[in-house]
């Protein structure tokens, strides 16, 4: 096995995900604890933005930073003792362990929330009672919290292949509705009739009406 | 153009130009469902874009800097298989010698609590004092920095809830990805007496004190 090489944070940067948590389990077990926090900090600080857009799906914006502090130390200390095994994974395979992580974790703090709830006692219930007033206290239903990833590839799951290339180009790529439809169209040049701007403003429109319809 | 459209154009641009924006300063600009809508997009967007630079000055401080110095700060275990490998010791040595250090030795009960406390099955604050003194001895160090847990430490049993679903939800080895309903499976308890129950614990015995009844 070659021996471990301590590199510079800017080489590190360059790794893809896959590669750098290799170099983390290489620095581990080369005992370069210094080189396996750097690798570490370069990973948590890349994704901890996605992790928080994840978590605030669902929970209140100023619990947010708490909860995806948590994702982030559960996965790095896995990733500490298992590192290995993501050995040849993909960027989706291991930014989609991430996001089931989060799915989880962001479920059992709303789940927690809503047991303290319960013990809370509630204007609602207690109307003739002039000691207990105010606004009633709530969370959303923890058994949603799983569901915004999935209720968003199902909805891009209904569409035909044209619609979904529309709404991948639109959300992932910022491309203007007129390069849209060019793409479209190149990459599918039996499309009849052609994608034209107006129907990419059109499947745009409806797939984020439909998701949000789903999100209300 | 929605506020949603406006604030999440603006995201992936200062993203794409490498700026590394921050999700909950545009997440902040919008209430509700809007909030709701924009954060699929941006988590969307963010699964498949290129990890945000590297920024050593904003990593200080940041909630990020404590996710890591959480999860990379060492165990009380780990520190244990530290010292027996700078000591060049098998852990039956440090057993012997640690039985020998508290006038028990050749117990079995030591052995397996001793194997509990490197791997981390057992609590570091329930274990007496005297048994980090005498493994001070045994490694040749100071005995307090032995028994000192980071912060977060938990007790078995109490892991962290990412945690736990971080580790049923790892890659198997053999197949790939695994699905996060998989059932964990932790690692094999050593051979030997289990710790006693609460109801037992009127017949804990000297060794039992030692390494389940703290101070």
């Amino acid at each position: 096995m070659a021996a471990f090489r301590r590199r510079p944070e800017y080489e590190l940067d360059d790794l893809s995900d896959e590669k750098l948590i290799a170099y983390a389990v290489g620095a581990r077990e080369a005992g370069d604890r210094e080189a396996e926090s750097t690798a570490l900090a370069v990973l948590a600080w890349g994704l901890i933005g996605f992790i928080q857009a994840v978590v605030a799906e669902r929970v209140p914006i100023k619990e947010v930073e708490d909860v995806a502090g948590d994702v982030v130390e559960g996965a790095l200390k896995s990733l500490k003792r298992e590192g290995a095994r993501f050995q040849g994974s993909t960027q989706a395979e291991f930014r989609g362990w991430l996001r089931r992580i989060a799915y989880y974790k962001r479920a059992d703090h709303l789940d927690t929330k809503s047991r303290e709830v319960k013990t809370t006692i509630l204007p609602s219930e207690h109307t003739d009672d002039d000691g207990v007033w105010g606004k009633e206290p709530s969370v959303g239903d923890p058994n949603e919290a799983l569901g915004s990833w999935e209720l968003f590839a199902v909805e891009i799951a209904k569409l035909d292949p044209a619609k979904q290339r529309v709404v991948e180009l639109n959300v992932f790529e910022d491309l203007a509705s007129r390069d849209i439809a060019d793409r479209v169209n190149e990459e599918l040049p039996g499309l009849d009739p052609p994608m034209t701007p107006a129907n990419v403003d059109q499947i745009i429109s409806r797939f984020r009406k439909d998701l949000r319809g789903k999100l209300d | 153009m929605s506020d949603v459209d406006r604030i999440y154009r603006q995201f992936t641009e200062r993203h794409r130009s490498g700026e590394g924006p921050e999700p909950l300063e545009f997440l902040g600009q919008v209430d509700g469902t809007d909030r709701a809508e924009l954060a699929v997009l941006i988590a969307a967007f963010l699964e498949q874009a290129p990890r945000r630079p590297w920024d050593s000055e904003r990593y200080a401080g940041s909630s990020a800097q404590r996710a890591v110095e959480a999860a990379t700060a060492e165990t009380v275990g780990e520190r244990l298989r530290r010292s027996r490998d700078a000591a060049k010791l098998r852990r039956d040595e440090v057993v012997d010698r640690l039985g020998d250090a508290l006038g028990l030795p050749r117990e079995e009960k030591v052995r397996h609590y001793y194997h509990q406390l490197e791997t981390g099955l057992l609590d570091p604050a329930a274990v007496s004092s005297k048994v980090y003194t005498a493994l001070g001895t045994v490694f040749g160090t100071d005995a307090e920095g032995l028994r000192r847990s980071p912060a977060g430490e938990r007790a078995p049993g109490r892991a962290d809830s990412a945690e736990v679903f971080a580790r049923r939800s790892l890659p198997d080895a053999q197949y790939g990805m695994t699905d996060a309903t998989e059932a964990y499976e932790p690692p094999a308890a050593p051979s030997g007496p289990p710790p006693p129950s609460a109801r037992e614990r009127g017949e804990w015995d000297e060794i039992d004190r030692l390494f389940l009844g703290g101070e």
